[in-house]
């Protein structure tokens, strides 16, 4: 049972990794960035070109992937999204567009293989970054055996959730980022640079997809596509918790993962997703608003 | 001078809400802007912080055209803003939106302004309650208290005392004079109440369909002014 509850939570911490960025930039912007997902594989492709050409190991490419996919963001930002605030869908069918160009750029210039084009260390695209052989292997607590890495990223989430509520409760850019979501005309009147807050925001959002990448890159066989699938479970997270609500996110990522984990043992995997998708379905049309919404009137 | 706008227009979109304003409004005095709803007067203070599209005239602060600079550049040139309905964050605490004008205090400080405390008992001892659950005249003292907290030179005050218990119209009122006699700032006061205006007020503006129909020193808001102008 430990060991279920283990996998659940290291499918939580996953679940919520992407979900981290999104919280920042759909729930405290109100923007659907359809490109968060491939905010995640730039990072994980960062992680591998790190290994390739600087000899970065995973840990070391953290960083690197932050700033690489913030400043991805931060140029979306400024080219497109910032002419798009307040339309919902415009946004959404904007950076869906920006998702597909960047898979496809992606694509174009590390999985062409089979065309006679061929980089250094890079074949079909698909490619896999060790893990630092600190993390390698189980460790043994409680009489039970831990995957290593998976305690890593367990471990790595909290710390960035964390970061995440900090940034976004105790800092000044968190107080400007929040008064802006309710109320940009006096934010402005305040003295708040409103254009440029969102800017750092979205790059801050896409920073932390960055992260997640790299995370997921010692796990999941990096490709191109592997964003598509991320960003919905990702906005799926932030739905179930109440979109606005970090907590929620957090929430709603735990009890989605869990009970995935769960299901998935008891019958099988395609069951367990499936389940996952029936309870987000339950969620939304019997508390609309998320679990965990904005108080005060 | 500390402020004149000049042949100043604002748009809301595509249509025109003001018109060829020309106002000189005086360092350390309270002008009063004055007319029927839907003449302009918000939209005017709303213009002078940038909240509406201006395409010609002037917004002179201390002799800097501000008229096509945006909102928040004007807010750190020192103008404050307390609007209608107040604009409090329902979900900060007290002090989180009274630290909120801070943003843009010249001086960089983000903290509760000294006088806070002495003008509003009440905001300094309910510092950690949401901004919401205040009533109608504490979230009016809370704006003017995160106005003072942007250190600022020029408040921009919209109808303080409408839909207010009268125990704190009066409050508000002294507050609106302390304000200038001790803080020395200047005030543009949107005011429906012309008692309070003859008694604040230096200048005023009468606002008709988006322009001044007529304005200057207070003494010229006689009766027979306000018989055709305000009287509906």
């Amino acid at each position: 049972m430990v060991d279920i509850l283990f996998i659940g939570l290291s499918l939580s911490s996953i679940l919520l990794l992407v979900a981290l960025g999104l919280a920042v930039t759909y729930g405290a912007m109100g923007i659907i960035n359809m490109a968060h997902g491939e905010m995640v594989m730039i990072g994980a492709y960062t992680a591998v070109m790190a290994k390739i050409w600087l000899g970065l190991g995973l840990i070391a490419s953290i960083p690197l992937a932050f700033a690489v996919t913030a400043l991805a963001g931060l140029a979306i930002e400024r080219l497109v999204v910032r002419r798009l605030y307040g339309r919902l869908l415009d946004t959404l069918l904007a950076t869906w567009g920006i998702a597909i160009l960047l898979q496809q750029a992606i694509r174009l210039e590390f999985g062409l293989s089979f065309l006679g084009i061929h980089i250094a260390g890079l074949g079909s695209g698909l490619q896999n970054v060790p893990v630092p052989a600190a993390l390698q292997g189980t460790v043994r607590l409680l009489g039970h055996d831990f995957n290593a890495y998976r305690i890593f990223i367990v471990a790595m989430t909290a710390v960035l959730a964390v970061a995440t509520w900090a940034v976004m409760y105790r800092t000044a850019l968190g107080m400007k980022v929040r008064a802006i979501i309710r109320n940009p005309q006096m934010a402005a009147a305040c003295g708040i640079a409103v254009a440029r807050t969102n800017a750092l925001t979205f790059a801050l959002g896409s920073g932390l997809a960055g992260v997640a990448g790299v995370l997921m890159a010692g796990f999941k066989t990096v490709a191109p596509d592997m964003g598509a699938t991320l960003v919905v479970d990702g906005f799926m997270v932030v739905v179930t918790g109440g979109v606005g609500s970090l907590l929620g996110t957090v929430a709603a990522s735990g009890l989605l993962g869990e009970f995935n984990a769960l299901v998935a043992m008891a019958s099988n995997d395609i069951i367990g997703r499936a389940a996952v998708f029936a309870v987000v379905i339950g969620v939304i049309l019997l508390k609309p608003a998320g679990l965990f919404t904005f108080k005060g009137r | 001078m500390m402020l004149e706008l000049v042949n100043l227009d604002g748009y809301y979109g595509r249509s025109r809400a003001l018109e060829g304003i020309d106002l000189k409004v005086p360092r350390g005095e309270i002008t009063g802007i004055a007319g029927r709803n839907g003449t302009g007067k918000t939209t005017l203070l709303k213009t002078i912080m940038g909240l509406t599209e201006t395409k010609s005239g002037q917004l002179l602060v201390g002799g800097t055209d501000y008229a096509r600079r945006p909102t928040h550049e004007r807010a750190r040139a020192g103008i404050a803003y307390v609007p209608q309905g107040r604009g409090i964050i329902p979900e900060f605490t007290v002090r989180e939106n009274i630290l909120m004008g801070g943003f843009a205090a010249r001086s960089g400080r983000r903290a509760v302004p000294d006088i806070v405390p002495e003008l509003f008992p009440y905001l300094a001892a309910n510092m950690a309650r949401p901004g919401g659950v205040l009533s109608g005249g504490q979230q009016q003292q809370l704006a003017i208290a995160r106005a003072l907290a942007a250190e600022p030179d020029i408040v921009l005050l919209d109808e303080p005392n409408e839909g207010i218990q009268p125990s704190i119209v009066e409050e508000i009122e002294a507050v609106i004079l302390r304000m200038r006699d001790e803080l020395g700032l200047t005030v543009i006061l949107v005011e429906q109440n012309i008692g309070f205006l003859r008694r604040a007020a230096s200048q005023f503006a009468m606002l008709e369909k988006g322009r001044i129909a007529c304005g200057g020193p207070i003494a010229g808001l006689t009766d027979a002014v306000v018989e055709t102008y305000m009287t509906i």
